[in-house]
């Protein structure tokens, strides 16, 4: 479903001012296996209105996309327990096609550019932890979230 | 000699009268060839005392008219003394009853010349007497035989030790290969024995050898050597000679030959008329020492080619060998070096010394390495080697010194980049554990400041519902500095990520995609950053700095990565920056940036004018972790990471100067294409 222009564009522009529901908060799942990391992002996140769901692993991830809750973004780390987040990504693309992807990493393990290449995403989806100003990774993926598609929430 | 009518009468003989003068007066006479001698006792006394033996014989016929026998009538004492026979036991006798043994050819000899009046001269051997005779037989009347004779077994005896002596020395001659020569000054003829032809591939047959053909053979060079010696035996200096010469051999070729000669025979006025001489082919010899002599220079060579010191000692520590380098570093030369104890040849360290003893003593190899020397008035390293000689029953050792002070030092760079290179490893593995919980402690700090703040509904909500006024516990936790800690937690936060962050820079992997960039444009859009930059404008008041540009507009692109050199030329900004306004004593602050070609290089230059580098720190300022600013300023590793970018990742260079006029000059050296 598309939202109206008017909502969109008074979102991005007012970020402390989130909550406003006049259409669906996006749905925002953030994969880190970190304890602090995942819990202060998923804070801001919410603080900024998305509904956001918080796992631990690449396979809780993908656990709930098949129990229907498509997140118009997720936000993944690369280092993960188990399945790693290239594997989240790959299968995710297959269980939720409409996903937009940000990854939040320590390390990329290689060339950002070459990463984000390989991976599908744009290289400005990635960013490298500690991210200083957590509103450019929620302006980031507002833009990037505005992809459209007829299984978008 | 006379002939008597009797041999023409043919008169039987009969035995005469020993002491018949007419036929012994007639025979002596005719002896003595016809000369009158006075008197009986004339022919008496040469008969008793001539030296040959005599003997006059009567034949005696058998009923044939054939010899059968013959009888003695007169013997001289020489006779007696040749045959030992008594002249009382012959007298009167035949042979056969003296010497009843006696051969058949003689009484056929003695029959015929004393019938036919022939005279034989001939040689021959008595066996029962053990003797060689030479004998004369002949006739002085028919049916008479006279004989004189002397006894040659001595002379054949001798003749027969020297045919045995020669037979010796033509095997021995066959069995040397020396030639053998015997010159005969006087007639100029030389006698060569087969081999010595054979030598140069003649044959006796092709002519003889002579004097003249001699000297003609000699090799032109050689003349004069060989004169002289001749030269020198003639004039008696010497009784011989010994000399090395070239002959020319049939085919062409020079043979060497060694040549020992010797005076066998002078005249009476002592000029040498024989010299007889044995001359070896040595032309093989002398190849090989050619080759031996070719082989030694060769060798020496190669030992001075050596840009080594090489040194021989022998036990006692003298020297034996001497190379090139040993001379031009020492400045001893071979001829005064050797044969010296070898620590006064050089200002060897000591260790040397001891590592010679050892080696000697325990006949192994030692070796020390990067031994500091003195010379000429910088420090030089080099490595020593001792080797003892412990084959072919040659004792000492060999010193080899290595002059590796470029080496030393290259090392050392290597090294420095080393300690650079690894921080890489060490930055892989720590980066990604860091930045976790760094994550955790700046993401945390900006979810406390985000719900502290008025602005947030839901934080007003939430207070309300708390009963508590968030106006409230804001100017609470502004009094109690609260807010003040949580910056300071997030910019410490911050600074922690930074050096993370340039701590990555060496473990980047891969390559960065460089792409040709404008230095000059490269610099306009870092000068823009750096106006932006937090650190720039506030810490370090950039503002005040006159930054001065000055760019050479032909200065070809550089195939770089442009983020890279930025982050290079916004480190070198930021350091000028902060040198000074580290000394307000600088009037007025200005950086200049300078572009510029050298030769295959393009060159950044930035320029302050504040206190400088000290000399002491320029070695290791782009160390990492080496800072001189105080803690809280900076992470140090600043320059430690434009160094690696600029000269690992870029292949460039960077140094730092002083500035004339104070101040300090970084320069930052990028390799331009080839063909720009």
């Amino acid at each position: 479903m598309m939202l109206p222009e008017g909502e969109r564009s008074f979102r991005s522009f007012c970020p402390w001012k989130g909550g406003i529901s006049v259409a669906e908060p996006w749905r925002v799942l953030v994969v880190e296996d970190d304890g602090t990391v995942g819990d202060t992002l998923a804070a801001f996140l919410e603080d900024e209105g998305f509904d956001v769901r918080l796992v631990r692993s690449g396979e809780e991830a993908l656990a709930i996309l098949r129990s229907g809750w498509i997140p118009r973004v997720g936000v993944v780390d690369l280092r993960l327990p188990g399945m790693d987040g290239r594997a989240v990504v790959e299968c995710a693309r297959v269980l939720a096609p409409s996903m937009h992807f940000l990854v939040h990493t320590g390390s990329p393990g290689g060339v950002v550019e070459d990463v984000a290449s390989s991976m599908g995403v744009d290289a400005k989806d990635i960013f490298i932890k500690p991210v200083r100003d957590l509103g450019l990774l929620v302006e980031r993926l507002r833009r990037s979230g505005e992809g459209v598609d007829e299984h978008g929430a | 000699m006379a002939r008597d009518a009797s041999h023409e009468r043919g008169e039987e003989a009969k035995t005469p009268d020993p002491s018949s003068k007419g036929i012994f007066e007639e025979t002596v006479e005719g002896i003595a060839g016809g000369i009158a001698a006075e008197g009986e006792g004339a022919y008496r006394q040469l008969f008793d005392h001539m030296l040959d033996g005599f003997a006059l014989h009567e034949i005696i016929l058998d009923q044939d008219g054939m010899p059968q026998d013959y009888r003695f009538l007169a013997v001289n004492p020489a006779f007696e003394r040749l045959t030992g026979l008594r002249r009382e036991s012959l007298l009167g006798r035949t042979v056969k009853e003296v010497l009843p043994g006696t051969e058949r050819h003689w009484i056929d000899t003695y029959g015929r010349v004393a019938l036919t009046g022939e005279s034989v001269t001939f040689e021959n051997v008595s066996a029962e007497l053990g003797r060689y005779f030479e004998v004369t037989a002949y006739s002085p009347r028919r049916g008479f035989f006279a004989c004189i004779f002397a006894d040659v077994t001595a002379r054949r005896r001798a003749e027969e030790a020297l045919r045995i002596s020669e037979e010796r020395l033509r095997f021995a001659l066959e069995a040397t290969s020396d030639g053998l020569w015997d010159a005969d000054f006087s007639t100029g003829e030389v006698y060569w024995s087969p081999r010595a032809y054979a030598i140069l591939g003649y044959t006796p047959e092709e002519g003889p050898m002579t004097l003249n053909r001699w000297e003609e053979l000699l090799h032109p060079q050689d003349r004069k050597a060989a004169e002289e010696l001749v030269q020198s035996a003639f004039s008696g200096e010497s009784e011989g000679y010994t000399l090395e010469y070239r002959l020319a051999a049939r085919n062409g070729d020079w043979r060497w030959v060694m040549d020992r000669g010797k005076v066998v025979e002078r005249d009476p006025s002592g000029k040498p008329r024989r010299i007889v001489g044995a001359m070896a082919d040595i032309t093989e010899r002398k190849a090989l020492e050619e080759e031996r002599r070719v082989l030694e220079k060769y060798l020496q060579n190669v030992v001075d080619s050596m840009p080594s010191i090489l040194v021989g000692v022998d036990v006692q520590g003298r020297v034996t060998q001497w190379n090139a380098e040993a001379e031009r570093r020492t400045g001893l030369s071979r001829r005064h070096a050797l044969g010296r104890p070898v620590r006064e040849c050089g200002n060897f360290p000591e260790e040397t010394m001891a590592l010679l003893q050892e080696a000697i003593a325990l006949r192994s190899l030692q070796k020390a390495e990067r031994i500091s020397l003195e010379e000429g008035g910088e420090r030089r390293w080099s490595d020593v080697l001792v080797y003892p000689l412990v084959a072919n029953g040659v004792a000492g050792a060999v010193v080899r010194v290595d002059d590796v002070t470029e080496r030393t030092r290259m090392e050392e760079v290597m090294v420095q980049n080393e300690k650079m290179m690894s921080l890489g490893g060490l930055a892989a593995g720590m980066a990604h554990e860091i930045n976790n919980p760094l994550a955790g402690i700046l993401q945390g700090a900006q979810n406390i400041q985000r719900r502290l703040s008025p602005e947030m509904r839901k934080n007003v909500e939430v207070a309300e519902e708390c009963g508590v006024s968030l106006e409230a516990l804001r100017r609470y936790l502004e009094a109690r500095d609260i807010f003040a800690f949580l910056k300071d937690i997030r910019e410490a936060g911050e600074r922690a990520a930074d050096i993370v962050r340039h701590m990555l820079t060496f473990s980047r992997r891969g390559s960065m995609t460089k792409a040709p960039c404008a230095l000059k444009d490269l610099l306009d859009h870092t000068l823009k950053i750096a106006r932006a930059d937090f650190d720039l404008r506030v810490r370090y008041d950039f503002q005040k700095i006159l930054l001065e540009r000055e760019d050479d507009l032909h200065l070809p692109s550089v195939s770089c990565v442009a983020a890279e050199i930025e982050q290079v030329m916004l480190n070198l900004l930021r350091n000028a920056a902060q040198a000074l306004s580290a000394s307000p004593s600088t009037a007025f602050p200005r950086i200049r940036v300078v572009t510029r070609r050298e030769g295959d290089w393009a060159v950044v230059e930035v320029w302050d004018n504040g206190p400088g580098v000290p000399e002491e720190e320029k070695l290791r300022i782009f160390e990492p972790f080496f800072t001189t600013k105080k803690a809280g300023e900076g992470t140090g590793l600043g320059l430690s990471v434009s160094y690696f970018i600029v000269v690992s990742r870029h292949n460039g260079w960077m140094k730092v100067d002083d500035a004339p006029g104070g101040g300090a000059v970084f320069q930052v050296f990028l390799p331009l294409e080839r063909g720009d």
